[in-house]
């Protein structure tokens, strides 16, 4: 037998691991000596103090034992009903048949049929025992993808968890910041938790569906359709979600809930009051145990930290001015061709935006914090760019910059420049594909040792090579699709743009691009056709200081369509609005002669809003030419 | 007393008596892994019967006697081994007063922990991490920190045993 020291250090390390031997000598020691029984009970007090200083998964206690009062009230779900009762309905029926059959059997004198009934009632209890087991204690998810280290708790001890993993209710999963898991039920339906967060696959008290209890943090769902009666619930400390199909974010903890939803309908009720909101697509709702209310949501989700943001110019154009969270409106100048599109994006082919107001906020806060994310929305025109390009630069030349975020080939890439040892600072990185023709959401976020990016909410790229702040970081100015100096043009269209001085995590990225895509796609559509023409008739087209102060102007044109290559159109003589000077240059149509033919994508001019209070000279007035004008979108 | 009332008195009893009534139920040598479970089944009895509290019994002595019986409770429920040996070691220790913890109050043990705590070497800390904030075994450890297991069950032993001295110092201090 070992000596009592071994034993009281392995009871207290694990109080299973003794056997009922070890577990006596314990036992007699400590009722012979009290200074061990004392030593004993000190250490496992202060085994647990400690368990609940630094344990993640003993926090929110708090919350657990509000959850299982209010589980425990009149009118919550009922204890399983399955477990016991199936047993004790089959047993009666069990007596039942049994009674009958043995009178039946005194009647006929035999007794064999009862062993016939009774093995088919056992069989029933089997599959009702199995029915029970199938709704319970079946996994009803598995593990998609797993980062970091979390850690999966089944029927109070650790259990391994991986991509694979199944998982049953009761299993809680932990993640700590940095850490996710993503998980699918068996039918469809996602979740992905992110950050520090506790969530449990709720046992089913009955057959009501699937439930999750987040005790704190956040979790990500794309529920499929689910049955009326048995809608999908998510149970926070404060309140109870209830899904019948949608995607939504939903964060919590002992204070607060906040529940996005990007698609369907969520209801969400507060268990304090029984208070019950209705939370629509693109609304997020705040429950609190003072407030409860439904907001539309906004992009992005998390204004702190954003020093430049620049949703499109019509809407959010700003860039913080102070610490204090004062904005003013961003100053954009446009260059070259650089115009803005019928959704007020820019559009940047042949031309480039500076935000001159913004390079000093952006310079000072980054410094500050040695952090930095660019959040952006892009649509390339081309594919393949054989030249590096800028699409947001921090720079004045090609070897002067603080940070370049361009397209070479098909492929992103970031400069940065830090005050880091390390030589791969500065060099071009490669983070992603583009594509052409398509809005991609981009996230490059950076801070010392981390550098990652997201494309579309998926996190594409992630190295550790790149270390440093900005100490060295010179005032050079922020633009938009170029060089400051040209040279280095990138053709398309962004907007959704924001410059953080802070390293964001992929929960954010994430919800960033949903509501960025949801916000594209709220948008009404703008049908556009492409379309072969020949030019007709052109009006007078200005000259520059006819036009002053302004630099760019329009004109409209008489076209005959030659033929329609995509969309709809029945005119076979269009008038197309062009533009005819750009930042005080002369752009093709100038040029253009009667006779000459084009490929054109066209729309309606009505929808183009961004237009109004461009000069534009229209010589067609007369009654014959009063139709609709259309629009040239294509590159003049 | 209104509901409402009730619920506001039992509300401020949790969060002032949770750390402490925890670690009571670890203190009877309850498994790691079971005190919290435990710990929710007492407050939920002591929720639904909390108009049975004797008026001139404080709320912790109260719920320590419920903890006490559901602690033995859960013992007879689960033991499939040495449950005999587990009851007597609870109940043993249940009687056992050790005067650090019985002189603190709820708030000041925690406080002093994490003060004495900061003041651990780094590889102590490192292993109280290991142990605690990572939730690893004794094996798992010593393959990390390339020693035995029961190295490190001795030390995390000593650790403990210094971290009680450390908090009983600091409390003599503060009385």
């Amino acid at each position: 037998m070992e000596n009592i020291e071994t034993l009281l250090q392995q009871f207290v390390d694990d109080r299973e691991q003794l056997s009922d031997e070890q577990l006596d000598a314990l036992c007699e020691a400590a009722s012979a000596d009290a200074l061990l029984a004392a030593r004993l009970k000190d250490q496992l007090i202060i085994d647990e103090y400690l368990a609940q200083q630094l344990a993640i998964d003993r926090r929110g206690f708090v919350a657990q034992v509000e959850q299982r009062i209010r589980d425990d009230q009149p009118g919550s779900p009922e204890p399983p009903a399955a477990d016991p009762n199936i047993g004790m309905e089959m047993r009666d029926l069990l007596d039942v048949e049994l009674a009958a059959q043995q009178r039946q059997a005194q009647r006929r004198g035999t007794q064999r049929w009862n062993w016939v009934v009774a093995g088919l009632i056992l069989l029933l209890v089997a599959a009702g025992g199995g029915w029970w087991w199938m709704q319970f204690m079946q996994p009803v998810a598995v593990v998609e993808a797993v980062d970091g280290n979390p850690s999966l708790t089944r029927e109070g001890r650790p259990a391994v968890i991986k991509a694979g993993t199944s998982l049953r209710p009761g299993d809680k999963i932990v993640t700590l910041p940095d850490e996710s898991v993503s998980l699918r039920y068996r039918d469809g339906s996602e979740l992905r938790l992110t950050g520090d967060t506790s969530a449990q696959l709720t046992p089913s008290t009955t057959n009501t569906g699937k439930h999750v209890t987040i005790a704190w943090g956040a979790i990500l769902a794309e529920v499929v359709p689910q049955p009326a009666a048995r809608p999908m619930q998510f149970k926070t400390p404060l309140s109870v979600a209830t899904v019948r199909g949608t995607r939504l974010w939903l964060s919590a903890d002992d204070e607060r809930t906040r529940l996005d939803v990007m698609e369907g309908v969520v209801e969400l009720k507060r268990s304090s009051d029984g208070e019950t909101l209705p939370v629509r697509a693109r609304e997020f709702a705040v429950a609190t145990p003072d407030a409860f209310s439904v907001k539309p949501l906004t992009w992005p989700v998390d204004r702190r930290d954003a020093v430049v943001l620049l949703e499109t110019v019509d809407r959010v154009s700003q860039v913080r001015t102070d610490d204090a969270g004062n904005w003013k409106p961003l100053e954009l100048r446009p260059r070259g061709q650089a115009r803005l599109d019928h959704d007020y994006a820019l559009v940047l082919a042949g031309g480039s935006y500076g935000l001159h107001n913004a390079s000093a906020p952006v310079l000072d806060s980054c410094q500050m914090t040695g952090e930095l994310t660019i959040e952006v929305t892009i649509t390339p025109t081309y594919a393949q760019h054989s030249q590096p390009t800028r699409i947001v630069t921090c720079s004045s030349k090609s070897d002067n910059y603080n940070f370049v975020l361009g397209q070479r080939d098909d492929r992103l890439f970031l400069r940065l420049r830090t005050d880091g040892a390390d030589s791969s600072a500065g060099s071009e990185i490669e983070l992603c594909r583009l594509v052409a023709d398509q809005p991609q959401h981009l996230v490059v976020s950076y801070r010392d040792g981390d550098l990652v990016c997201y494309l579309d909410g998926r996190r594409v790229h992630h190295g550790g090579a790149v270390r440093g702040g900005f100490s060295n970081w010179e005032r050079l100015a922020i633009t938009l699709g170029d060089d400051q100096r040209g040279g280095r043009d990138w053709a398309g269209t962004l907007q959704g743009l924001a410059i953080y001085d802070r390293y964001i995590d992929d929960d954010e990225a994430q919800r960033n691009a949903e509501l960025y895509r949801n916000l594209i796609s709220s948008r009404p559509p703008v049908p556009q056709m492409e379309i072969h023409a020949t030019l007709l008739e052109k009006s007078r087209i200005p000259a520059a200081d006819e036009i002053l102060p302004a630099k760019s102007a329009l004109v409209v044109c008489r076209w005959q369509v030659d033929g329609v290559l995509t969309g709809q159109l029945v005119e076979t003589e269009v008038m197309v609005v062009h533009w005819a000077l750009l930042g005080g240059e002369p752009q093709p149509i100038a040029t253009a002669e009667p006779g000459v033919q084009r490929q054109m994508l066209i729309e309606r001019f009505g929808v183009n809003t961004q237009l109004e209070g461009v000069p534009r000279i229209d010589d067609f007035q007369d009654p014959e030419h009063r139709q609709a004008r259309y629009y040239e979108a294509s590159n003049p | 007393m209104t509901q409402s009332g009730q619920k506001l008195d039992f509300d401020a009893i949790l969060r002032n008596t949770h750390a402490r009534i925890r670690a009571y139920i670890a203190g009877m040598g309850i498994a790691a892994h079971e005190v919290d479970d435990v710990a929710q089944d007492v407050y939920l009895e002591f929720y639904k019967n909390i108009d049975k509290t004797p008026p001139d019994v404080a709320p912790q002595r109260w719920l320590k006697g419920i903890a006490s019986n559901v602690c033995l409770n859960q013992m007879r429920r689960c033991a499939s081994r040495g449950r005999v040996q587990r009851e007597a070691l609870a109940e043993l220790l249940a009687a056992t007063e050790t005067e650090t913890f019985r002189r603190t109050s709820e708030g000041t043990l925690q406080i002093a922990l994490e003060e004495c705590c900061r003041k651990l070497p780094d590889d102590s800390r490192r292993l109280l991490e290991l142990k605690y904030q990572q939730d690893l075994t004794s094996d798992a450890i010593a393959q990390a920190v390339s020693k035995t297991a029961e190295a490190v069950r001795i030390a995390l032993f000593r650790i403990r045993a210094t971290l009680k001295n450390c908090v009983s110092k600091q409390v003599a201090g503060e009385s």
